[in-house]
């Protein structure tokens, strides 16, 4: 019997199915489940790889060398934070170095050997890599001098360093540290100045109650991060005789300008003659500490000299400062010591002239912010590698055209020492070996790249910062795994050097051991801050460990030496440090337009928040223009 | 299983007082909690209005003819005891936390009608218009506390959520219900290099961050919105306290 | 003539296959098993390791819950192949080139919740088995049933298509947490779980 299926049987089945549906969890259940997939991210959150852990290091990026936790989920570092009390760093941190762990995935982190020629670049292994190398360092070996090796490094005084000496002495090549830059280039003509040329300074900001700032980015964080704003904002409470103040001279209104006490803007170039102007102040009025410019310092006369023409009126007509401003600032500075001038830059980025570093040096001794009790600027002993090997040379002592093979150190930044400077040097058909871990930069100028090792990849001791008060030392811990392609540069040194059949002269002795001989200097915990001194420790081992652990050691001060400090350097007269402060003449208004437009760029327009402005009207005005600009 | 007996839990108001004369504006603070919180970082094509941002520092300079000084103004959540986000969300994605006093925004119940956005006085809270990416394996270092939102969502600062579920999982395993404050500090006043920021409960009255905020010199943003932000700030330069807690009304 | 079908017919020809579709075929077709990556007996193992869950799966002092023992546990007794083809491959993949087996969590919750084991041991002092059965009686590794659609594990969901609890461990949704807080009188609010 057929069956007899009409439209209305297939609207019922349909009904009926419709009805089976919401009776059955079918719809519900799709719903929930499609509600959880949208709401899946595309990346998915990590789960915890392990345990958690801080475990210490050294930050290697700049040469503060600060203390580091990282927070670790097993061996996979999540953040980085300072390690509350490293004597370095104080537990701060900059902005790049909280994210240090990421840096060896960095989008200019280069991963492999590459050998660069005419016909573009191609990869090599690391055995070519080590062959290619060998065989350039043979070669310079056998040229000797000219045509021989120069390794360049960016940060002397690390185990790195002892080894790039051995391997320069060698190959019968030289050594070469970068000049110095920022404020560390007024310690260095200071250090011109003293009866020993090779003693070594360094400033303790928290001796001032006065900084004078040339220029240098010193609130921003030079040197320590955060560590002057954390000093000022200390001495806050303070009477106010005693509260330290920064006054910071620069044309531009830098972040450092606009956070500053004070900010005094002079025509770039004119800062000798300011800071000479300042000095003839303190000198007419009597504001000197005579005691200590008597029985510490000798040839004022010549400085007197020097300073002579730059009367408050000239000062101002050169650098457009006003004449009361400049007397203000030097009875100011009298009458808070002690106070400490530092040098830096100008708006350029470049560093102040020779003669300007002198004008600071000499408004430093005259401010007796060297040699006195107290006094901010200290003398250092060198940090605890031992010297051995070739001696190093300064970049300048370099003849040009002498270099075959130019090694370049991977923490040698093109702003210290830019590629005009060593293009010069080289040889025809000369090597460049870059040691970079990063693409860019010097490293792209090299016919061989053979990438180093970044933060948090490298292992091993690391010294302080050439500009603190103290010589430090501290280890770093390898947390992060390195590329494929990366070397470890000592031990990549080590081997080019056995295929250049290069005999290595011997390495001195570790700092670690170095450290432990001199029995000097205390080793501070980087988490709790306590002190261990280095004469209590029974052996080089028991030091290590503290180090491993995030200690820092911290050397012994040390006496300023007996002797004079002298206001003119070998070389320098009273005429030549005039001659060139008053070469200054305003810029022209063409330079001094390209500045200002320089200037508004770097201050952004002060606006709190778009939003928060416009809801509330909370208005601010233009940017504060400088007197000379106008 | 029997019913423990009603174990109301103690009430915090966590808080933070940031010291703008210490604020030097380096960005640490948005760093570290970019890194804490799995914030994307911003594809080439983004704005400055289309990034994430949980914490931004913005320069205010001084108003007046002579003054050339700034002050710099990191500005989180504000935290709000009366959130203005609160009440608009649709979504009931957003919870004024009675326990602790942060203010809660659940991503994954979020619509992204952005509703809050528009709120939100202070300009705290940012929208994911781009699918965040992480370049080249650095997903695999992302903070397990802390999960990564989906495009099309609003998200904001959490006092660190992520760390205070820690500390209380730290605190649990020890056998209590209270947290060490020491094990519950956020990124951003963990990374401040000059410790502008200090952070902690508002309840505790013997608390830094309690001492803090009761003195003359902290004050908050926009207080005659009476949103009650439990993020204060504090100057000693009146200038300072006057023009970014009193702003004037429009100067035409 | 033609056989007219009733109007209840009809309808429940629909009906029928749809509710058999929902109720039989779909939770059938909704979960893939995934086979785990090793045989595994919580029995066996409890003899060597003691009866307590916390031998093997402990909280760390941090609050964390360890999870699974990591491959060096396994490697205190697997040193070397003999015993069973599960041991051989064990040791073969895993142990040898120390490599963590890639176990698959019934109990995963998703990505936006942050489970605490802590306050739930050692505040509210809850057994194990409360929350994950009598796990460490199996004899064998339940293979991973997951969700072709959300992708998370069944066990969030619960045996039951329709959630019917038929043990306390049935079921790990957010609605589950929350029956539980609300019976230990527990406030609760987005941030105690959510991340």
């Amino acid at each position: 019997m057929p069956l007899d299926l009409s439209r209305r049987d297939l609207l019922l089945a349909a009904t009926g199915a419709a009805t089976g549906a919401v009776l059955s969890p079918l719809p519900w259940k799709l719903v929930d489940d499609v509600a959880i997939w949208t709401q899946r991210p595309a990346t998915p959150t990590p789960r915890p790889a392990g345990p958690v852990a801080l475990r210490p290091t050294t930050c290697t990026l700049c040469p503060v060398a600060c203390g580091l936790r990282v927070r670790c989920f097993g061996d996979v570092p999540v953040s980085v934070t300072g390690a509350p009390g490293h004597p370095a760093s104080g537990g701060a941190i900059c902005p790049l170095g909280l994210t240090a762990h990421h840096l060896s995935r960095h989008p200019l982190r280069a991963r492999t050997a590459t050998l660069r020629h005419a016909r573009g670049e191609e990869p090599l292994s690391r055995d070519a890599a080590v062959a290619a190398v060998g065989a350039a360092l043979a070669r310079a070996a056998h040229a000797g001098r000219p045509g021989g090796l120069l390794v360049v490094d960016g940060r002397p005084g690390r185990p790195l360093s002892a080894l790039y000496r051995a391997v320069a002495a060698a190959a019968g090549g030289r050594y070469a540290t970068p000049p110095r830059v920022g404020p560390a280039r007024t310690l260095a003509a200071l250090s011109r100045r003293s009866p020993e040329p090779s003693l070594t300074l360094g400033v303790d900001l928290a001796a001032a109650r006065r900084v004078v700032c040339f220029g240098a980015p010193l609130l921003e964080g030079w040197g320590t991060p955060g560590l002057l704003p954390r000093l000022r904002a200390g001495s806050r409470r303070r009477p106010h005789e005693e509260r330290l103040e920064v006054v910071q001279v620069e044309a531009v209104r830098s972040r450092s300008a606009a956070l500053a006490d004070r900010w005094i803007a002079p025509v770039p170039g004119s800062e000798a003659a300011l800071a000479l102007g300042i000095a003839r102040v303190l000198l007419d009025e009597g504001l000197l500490d005579c005691r200590l410019v008597e029985s510490r310092t000798e040839g004022l006369e010549g400085f007197a000299r020097a300073a002579a023409p730059f009367t408050p009126g000239t000062v101002s007509s050169l650098s457009g400062v006003p004449a009361a401003t400049v007397v203000a600032l030097a009875r100011d500075l009298a009458a808070h010591r002690p106070a400490v001038v530092l040098g830096g830059g100008d708006p350029a980025g470049s560093p102040l002239p020779d003669e300007t570093e002198a004008a600071l040096a000499g408004l430093n001794l005259l401010l007796g912010s060297v040699g006195g009790d107290g006094s901010p600027i200290v003398a250092r002993r060198e940090g605890p590698a031992a010297p051995a090997g070739a001696p190093p040379v300064e970049l300048a002592d370099v003849p040009d055209g002498s270099v075959g093979v130019l090694v370049l150190d991977g923490h040698l930044s093109e702003r210290a020492v830019p590629w005009s400077r060593l293009l010069p040097l080289l040889a025809p058909s000369a090597t460049v070996v870059s040691l970079s871990p990063w693409r860019g930069g010097l490293a792209d100028h090299a016919d061989l790249h053979v990438p180093g090792l970044a933060p948090l990849e490298e292992a091993g001791d690391v010294p302080g910062s050439p500009d603190a008060a103290a010589a430090t030392l501290s280890r770093a811990v390898a947390l992060v795994a390195s590329p494929e392609g990366a070397v470890d540069p000592a031990v990549f040194l080590k081997e080019s050097a056995a295929r250049a059949s290069l005999v290595l002269p011997p390495l001195p002795p570790s700092a670690v051991e170095g450290v432990f001989a001199s029995r000097r200097g205390r080793v501070v915990d980087g988490t709790t801050g306590e002190a261990t001194p280095v004469g209590s420790l029974a052996s080089p081992g028991a030091l290590g460990e503290l180090l491993e652990k995030g200690g820092c050691w911290v050397d012994d001060p040390a006496p300023l030496p007996r002797g004079r400090l002298s206001f003119l350097a070998p070389g320098e007269t009273a005429e030549s440090l005039s001659r060139a402060a008053l070469a200054a003449r305003p810029a022209p208004a063409a330079q001094r337009a390209a500045v200002a437009r320089e200037a508004v760029a770097a201050a952004p327009p002060a606006s709190l928040l778009t939003k928060l402005t416009r809801e509330t009207a909370l208005r601010t005005p233009p940017v504060a223009v400088a007197p000379w600009r106008a | 299983m029997e019913p423990t007996a009603n174990p109301r839990e103690r009430r915090h108001r966590y808080g933070m007082v940031i010291d703008l004369d210490r604020c030097t504006g380096c960005g640490a603070c948005t760093v570290a909690c970019s890194v804490e919180n799995n914030v994307p970082p911003p594809p080439e094509r983004s704005t400055e209005r289309t990034g994430v941002v949980w914490i931004r520092v913005s320069e205010a300079q001084d108003p007046r003819p002579a003054g050339a000084r700034s002050v710099f103004v990191p500005v989180p959540c504000q935290q709000c005891d009366d959130p203005p986000c609160e009440k608009v969300c649709p979504q009931r994605a957003v919870e004024l936390d009675p326990k602790t006093g942060i203010v809660a925004q659940v991503a994954v119940r979020c619509l992204g009608c952005r509703y809050c956005m528009a709120a939100c006085p202070y300009h705290a809270r940012s929208f994911n218009w781009f699918r965040p990416e992480w370049p080249d394996g650095t997903a695999a270092l992302l903070n397990p506390d802390v999960s990564v939102r989906q495009r099309g969502t609003v998200e904001k600062c959490s006092f660190c959520a992520g760390r205070l579920q820690a500390a209380k999982a730290k605190a649990a395993a020890a056998g209590s219900r209270e947290i060490d404050p020491a094990d519950y500090v956020p990124a951003c006043v963990e990374a401040c290099p000059s410790r502008a920021i200090v952070f902690g409960d508002l309840e505790d009255p013997s608390s830094e961050v309690a001492r803090l905020a009761r003195e003359s010199e902290s004050f908050r943003l926009l207080p005659a919105l009476g949103t009650r932000p439990k993020v204060l700030y504090r100057s000693v330069e009146p200038w300072v306290r006057a023009s970014l807690s009193q702003p004037e009304v429009s100067r035409g | 003539m033609n056989l007219k079908l009733p109007a209840p017919v009809s309808f429940a020809a629909g009906l029928a296959p749809a509710l058999a579709a929902g109720w039989l075929l779909f939770p059938r077709l909704l979960y893939e098993e995934v086979p785990q990556p090793l045989p595994f007996s919580h029995e066996a193992h409890a003899e060597a390791a003691g009866t307590t869950c916390d031998g093997c799966h402990a909280l760390g002092p941090d609050g964390r819950f360890a999870g699974v023992p990591r491959v060096e546990a396994c490697a205190g007794c697997h040193a070397e192949k003999g015993g069973s083809p599960g041991v051989d491959a064990l040791v073969e993949g895993y142990v040898t080139p120390g490599r963590e087996v890639p176990w698959l969590f019934a109990a995963r919750q998703p990505d936006n919740v942050f489970f605490p084991h802590a306050p739930h041991l050692a505040l509210a002092k809850l057994e194990c088995a409360r929350c994950h059965g009598p796990q460490g009686k199996s004899a064998e590794a339940r293979p991973f049933a997951r969700n072709r659609i959300s992708g998370e594990s069944r066990d969030v969901w619960g045996p039951s298509i329709v959630r019917r609890k038929a043990n306390a461990w049935d079921g790990m949704k957010m609605a589950d947490c929350i029956r539980c807080h609300r019976e230990a009188g527990r406030e609760s609010a987005c941030l105690d779980c959510h991340k």
